[in-house]
């Protein structure tokens, strides 16, 4: 459904990539990882696809069709089916919002009236398991995994078909890490979503991505089915990741 | 609201009260000459009257309405510019370099020389001011918002919001006004004092509005008088208009400055705590604190010392901890514990971010202050000068070599025990080089005889011994990447040889393979000199695969304190059945199979270390 | 890079000060000579023989462009013409006043920076504590005063109410001192309480800058960790708070610096003290132009060099900019 072809970017006018001729496609219903450490360009991908940087060569289509990174009026219905969910929950939630706010303001954009968009939001609260209390209060009053469900809660609003999680996890304890990462399982499963899923960590992704791509400054360097590459990495920086996350002391 | 700021309020209300009440109460316009001159205060002429006859009561009243409205339209005119131009600088970056450019031309120039220009050119009216100065005083603010907003915009609310077509009318208005608004406040305060400050000034060199009664030209007439001087008239002639000025200033000051937050207060000591002391010599130790793992549990009290007795030499603890518990303002952050660590092992302190694993680190450590932690900590001395020295003393264990006799002595920071923390990068201080820092940790050595060619020789040696070229000495910190950084923290924490190293988080801040790489060569560096481990971390998966013994914290309170393989196999507590459960069942089979290697190793390590112990007690 | 787009900012600075300089007397209604017969308060009297001066000095029966020209060309070789009340060449006029101005400037400066920088730091490492708290709030009271109030204040307590200082003057007039020993006193005696009041008004916020700059230092995980090491308090104090520190408070006192020259005029009214501050004074109050526009001038100059100091300065002192500028050339 969205496909990324020989997508480059320079840093300024010198011949530094941020990244470099990076194409891959995400199919329909799947959860596609995107694995590599700080730096390697990945979440720079996710900015290019909802249009908040622009590459300096390449395009990307959805659905077939190419996404006018500048023309507005088209971007406003693709924007619609790609969000994208932020690896910050302190930085992504306005803390002088109270929750209904946040989660209300894609569908006030939307010039939805009031009556309809509160019974939005609390439909939103019960998909991303929250208790009800939590819509009169502010982001601080929040823990962390209650602030990405927050997050998640504002990107599903609109009802889109892809949804970008770039490193949501990253900054959460491995238990709440594990709750967050069932919560997308069921929305896959129950609303037949897509996935782009961006991770530093490679022990996150087993029995939940679909398809892994690794990427090492700025370049894609492996890509497959996720079991085939952890299992047979064919390039040797995969392998030492693969090590220093699952199999080490050697 | 503070005192401060309530006195503040109070000050700026009785003044705008005389300004707003007080010309009804006068009586008499403030130029007429209708008294006798320099008149005593009385019931008529309430301050008496000045060399001109005039009346300084109504003066100072009619004074604080032309105060009050200098000092309103400049503070609104330049509160608004900054506010508007410090928005769109920052927000719009087609707009930025104009706006900040004009601004930066504003910012060079005294902006008192450029309102005597001004005034010196025109006659001094009241609203020449107001406009001069409000144009003048913008660009400090402007540029304090702009550089809020600058990092504001990139927060992902804001390109959330871009993302759901918010305009940018919408998010400056909705987003980023209520950061601002703070800012605004103290600007509009501040403007207000600035102006009340210049008119005065002004008025006093005579280049105020000279159809306006002011507080400044008050003390003008009167200061260039010389009866004023002669006579008791200052007392109110120059006194009331300057009371009213200092009152002012200082009730605006205050005023804004309950809006300062006054920061925490760090939970800090800069000594070293009385509460952590030097273990006493092995046979003392074994009588006053119980030799075992803290007592979670009384089933597996036996399994744990068994264990102890196994691995390492019975008392031989590195870390004794009794009854430690901290409270900071009401709050409990940790709950009172006991647990002593052996020798020579690898201990992890798992818990997750806010369990209080790093206060527990840091009042190990001795970091905190004495009247936030009760209980106590022994701490097993260290350094190279302890065994080589003194090991006739005690035949088999160079505990308390330096000082068996004396009692409980404070730890000396970096030769008994060293502390490193989470990111290597912002270890070091910029402004020093590596060398430098190297030198000043080995200054608190005993031997104050080492040189500081000696110093440098042993740096180069504790560089070399972690794989980084000894030219590193004369580099800057920022010259370094950040896994050449963790080694050289590293280095930096061996090079007095303490007995026991604390880690808090010290991969945290990196990349994944240089993560490992680091942590691998701790733990290799931390056995190869007999050292004891405190190892904190929120990644269990990483801790089982170093440690010895584990330690679970949740919410300030001890869990579970085993060794891994036990920990592994039989946890006390759900908490830590989930925590396993976060594992893949491969991994956890990897995992103690490796254990089986990898106590192996350990073990042999220890025997090796007794005998080199030994050998050292023979040679003496 | 970032020096350059400094310069190019002075330079707009220098640019922006000699137009207003030359455009503010020429628009006033009815030009400068009109201007001053016809006001209202008519605060000065003007004889014929200044009006010949003043459009001399003006050049006023030549074109708009052949003003400017002379202008700028007076600019260059310091040629300010002759001053109206001094009946003197600017420049003399300026140099016989300037020394006094920086003999006080100066010795408040040096103060007012130990003073401010010492205790910033100790009140800083005390943070949060009641006795910082005192400190704190009484440095904010005082930065705000005016400074020819504080002025005002120690003239009536030390010289009228005690009579311990002169009233003002930088020396006593018609005092022929037995050598060069009395006259230092004699001059010092005199320049006590301008110093003072001088090193009270800059020393408050140098005070402010340098506690917060200090508190943010200390905050730093840096500092912590020298801690961990056993540095000692003295050591941790000198070497890793003040020296990180200082680096922008710097700046911003050569910055103020400039500032005080021009903002000496409040307080060398109060003490009647001979400097160009005063003379400042005296200048705009008898509309003497050419001696206005010496005195913007040199103001003007003295304030873009000193931020260029400051520049310059900065590297020096932050290897982290030092090597920067290596790598990028």
């Amino acid at each position: 459904m969205l496909e990324l072809k020989h997508i480059s970017k320079r840093f300024g006018q010198s011949k530094q990539f941020a990244v470099q001729d990076v194409s891959f496609s995400i199919p329909e219903h799947e959860v596609f990882a995107l694995v590599g450490e700080s730096g390697s360009g990945k979440s720079t991908l996710a900015e290019f696809i909802v249009g908040l940087q622009q590459p300096t060569e390449g395009s990307i289509f959805w659905r077939g069709a190419p996404i006018q990174l500048q023309a507005h009026l088209q971007r406003h219905e693709q924007s619609r089916q790609v969000q994208i969910v932020f690896q910050n929950p302190d930085r992504s939630l306005n803390p002088y919002w109270k929750i209904k706010d946040i989660i209300a303001e894609p569908l006030i954009l939307n010039k939805w009236t009031k009556l309809a968009s509160q019974r939005k939001v609390e439909e939103l609260l019960e998909r991303v398991r929250l208790p009800h209390e939590l819509l009169e209060r502010l982001p601080t009053e929040c823990s962390g995994g209650q602030k990405q469900r927050i997050a998640i809660a504002r990107a599903l609003a609109l009802e889109p078909e892809l949804l970008i999680a770039d490193e949501i996890t990253s900054a959460l304890d491995p238990i709440t890490e594990r709750d967050i990462l069932s919560l997308l399982s069921e929305l896959k499963r129950d609303h037949n979503m897509s996935f782009l899923f961006i991770t530093h960590r490679l022990e996150t992704i087993r029995g939940f991505a679909d398809a892994i791509a690794v990427m090492k400054n700025g370049m894609l360097l492996e890509m497959g089915a996720t079991e085939d590459v952890l299992q047979h990495p064919a390039n040797a920086y995969t392998k030492s990741l693969i090590e220093a996350c699952y199999d080490d002391y050697a | 609201m503070n005192r401060s700021k309530k006195a503040g309020s109070v000050i700026v209300a009785c003044f705008v009260g005389l300004a707003l009440a007080g010309p009804l109460l006068a009586g008499v316009e403030p130029f007429a000459f209708d008294g006798e001159r320099l008149l005593t205060p009385s019931s008529v002429n309430w301050l008496g009257t000045n060399a001109l006859g005039q009346d300084v009561f109504s003066q100072l009243s009619y004074g604080a309405r032309t105060t009050l409205l200098i000092g309103l339209g400049v503070a609104v005119l330049s509160t608004t510019l900054s506010g508007v131009l410090g928005l769109m600088a920052g927000y719009f970056k087609r707009l930025d370099p104009l706006i900040n450019g004009l601004a930066n031309v504003l910012l060079v120039l005294p902006s008192l020389l450029l309102v005597l220009i001004v005034a010196a050119f025109t006659s001094g009216g009241v609203w020449q001011l107001i406009v001069t100065l409000g144009l003048l005083t913008w660009p400090g603010y402007m540029r304090l918002i702009r550089a809020s907003v600058l990092s504001l915009r990139e927060r992902e609310f804001v390109k959330a919001s871009q993302l759901f077509h918010g305009k940018p009318s919408y998010i400056l208005r909705k987003h980023l006004m209520p950061f601002i608004v703070p800012l605004l406040r103290t600007k509009f305060i501040l403007s207000f004092r600035q102006a009340v400050t210049m008119e005065a000034s002004l008025s006093f060199l005579g280049l105020g509005d000279p159809n306006q009664p002011t507080w400044g030209k008050m003390l003008e007439q009167a200061f260039h008088q010389t009866e004023t001087w002669m006579t008791t008239a200052w007392q109110w002639t120059i006194v009331p208009p300057m009371l009213a000025l200092l009152l002012v200033t200082i009730g605006l000051a205050l005023l804004s400055e309950g809006e300062h937050q006054q920061g925490n207060r760090l939970l800090r000591s800069y000594s070293p705590s009385s509460r952590v002391k030097l273990l006493l010599a092995s046979s003392e130790i074994a009588a006053s604190v119980p030799c075992a793992h803290s007592s979670v549990k009384a089933a597996e009290q036996t399994q744990r010392t068994e264990h102890c007795t196994a691995t390492h030499a019975g008392s031989d603890n590195a870390v004794v901890v009794h009854d430690l518990s901290v409270v900071h303002n009401g709050r409990t952050i940790l709950q009172p514990m006991s647990f002593s660590i052996a020798a020579g092992s690898v201990t992890a302190i798992i818990g997750e971010s806010g369990s209080g694993k790093t206060t527990l680190a840091r009042a190990v450590y001795g970091l905190l202050p004495d009247d936030v932690m009760s209980g106590a900590v022994y701490i097993r001395s260290g350094g190279t000068n302890g065994s080589s020295e003194t090991s006739g003393t005690s035949d088999t264990s160079n505990i308390c070599a330096t000082n068996g006799s004396s009692a409980e002595r404070g730890i000396n920071r970096w030769v008994d025990a060293a502390f490193i923390v989470q990111d290597p990068r912002l270890s070091f201080n910029p402004l020093l080089t590596i060398g430098q820092q190297f030198m000043e940790a080995m200054q608190g050595t005993d031997a104050s005889s080492i040189t500081v060619s000696e110093k440098r020789l042993a740096a180069k040696q504790a560089l070399r011994e972690v794989q980084l070229s000894d030219r590193l000495l004369d580099s800057y910190p920022h010259e370094l990447s950040g896994g050449m950084l963790g080694r050289a923290l590293l280095a930096l924490a061996l090079i007095n040889k303490p007995s026991l190293l604390i880690a808090d988080e010290p991969t945290g801040a990196l990349d994944p393979i240089v993560k490992w790489e680091i942590l691998n060569l701790l733990v290799t560096k931390v056995r190869e000199h007999g050292m004891t481990l405190l190892l904190i971390t929120h990644d269990h998966q990483a801790a089982l695969r170093v440690a010895d013994d584990m330690m679970i914290i949740k919410d300030g309170q001890l869990l579970e304190h085993a060794p891994a393989e036990q920990w592994l196999h039989h946890p006390a507590t759900s908490y830590s059945r989930e925590l396993q459960a976060l594992m893949p069942s491969i991994r956890r089979r990897h995992i103690s199979e490796e254990f089986k290697k990898v106590g192996f190793q350990h073990r042999e390590g220890c025997r090796n270390l007794k005998k080199e112990q030994r050998n050292v007690g023979r040679t003496t | 890079m970032r020096r350059s787009k400094h310069t190019v900012t002075y330079l707009y600075v220098l640019f922006f000060v000699l137009l207003l300089n030359f455009v503010l007397p020429r628009l006033l209604p009815g030009g400068p000579i009109d201007f001053l017969e016809g006001g209202e308060d008519g605060p000065v009297f003007i004889s014929d023989a200044q009006k010949v001066a003043m459009r001399d000095y003006y050049h006023l029966d030549e074109s708009a462009w052949m003003q400017l020209a002379d202008y700028v060309k007076g600019i260059f070789t310091f040629d300010f013409g002759q001053s109206f009340t001094y009946k003197m060449p600017v420049y003399e006029v300026i140099m016989n006043r300037l020394p006094w101005t920086l003999l006080i400037v100066g010795v408040a400066t040096v103060l007012s920076i130990v003073i401010g920088i010492v205790a910033g730091l100790l009140s800083a490492w005390r943070h949060a504590g009641d006795h910082d708290r005192g400190w704190f709030l009484s440095m904010i009271s005082v930065s705000t005063i005016p400074d020819f109030l504080t002025g005002m204040l120690f003239v009536l307590g030390f010289s009228v109410k005690w009579d311990w200082f002169p009233l003002g003057g930088a020396a006593t007039p018609f005092y022929t001192p037995n050598g060069w020993w009395d006259l230092l006193i004699d001059v010092s005696w005199h320049a006590v309480l301008p110093v003072v009041t001088l090193t009270v008004a800059n020393t408050a916020s140098i005070y402010l800058l340098m506690r917060n700059e200090a508190i943010r230092v200390l905050r730093e995980p840096f500092i912590e960790f020298a801690l961990a090491k056993g540095v000692g308090s003295g050591t941790i104090l000198y070497r890793h708070v003040l020296r990180n520190a200082i680096l922008p408070i710097i700046t911003m006192v050569v910055v103020r610096l400039g500032g005080l020259l021009a903002g000496s005029v409040l307080v060398e009214t109060v003490f009647s003290y001979p400097g160009i501050g005063n003379l400042l004074q005296e200048a705009i109050l008898a509309r003497d132009y050419p001696l206005l526009h010496g005195l913007f001038v040199l103001m003007t100059v003295f304030v873009l060099l000193l931020n260029m100091a400051a520049d310059r300065i900065y590297p020096l002192l932050d290897p982290r900019i030092q090597t920067g500028k290596q790598g990028g050339a």
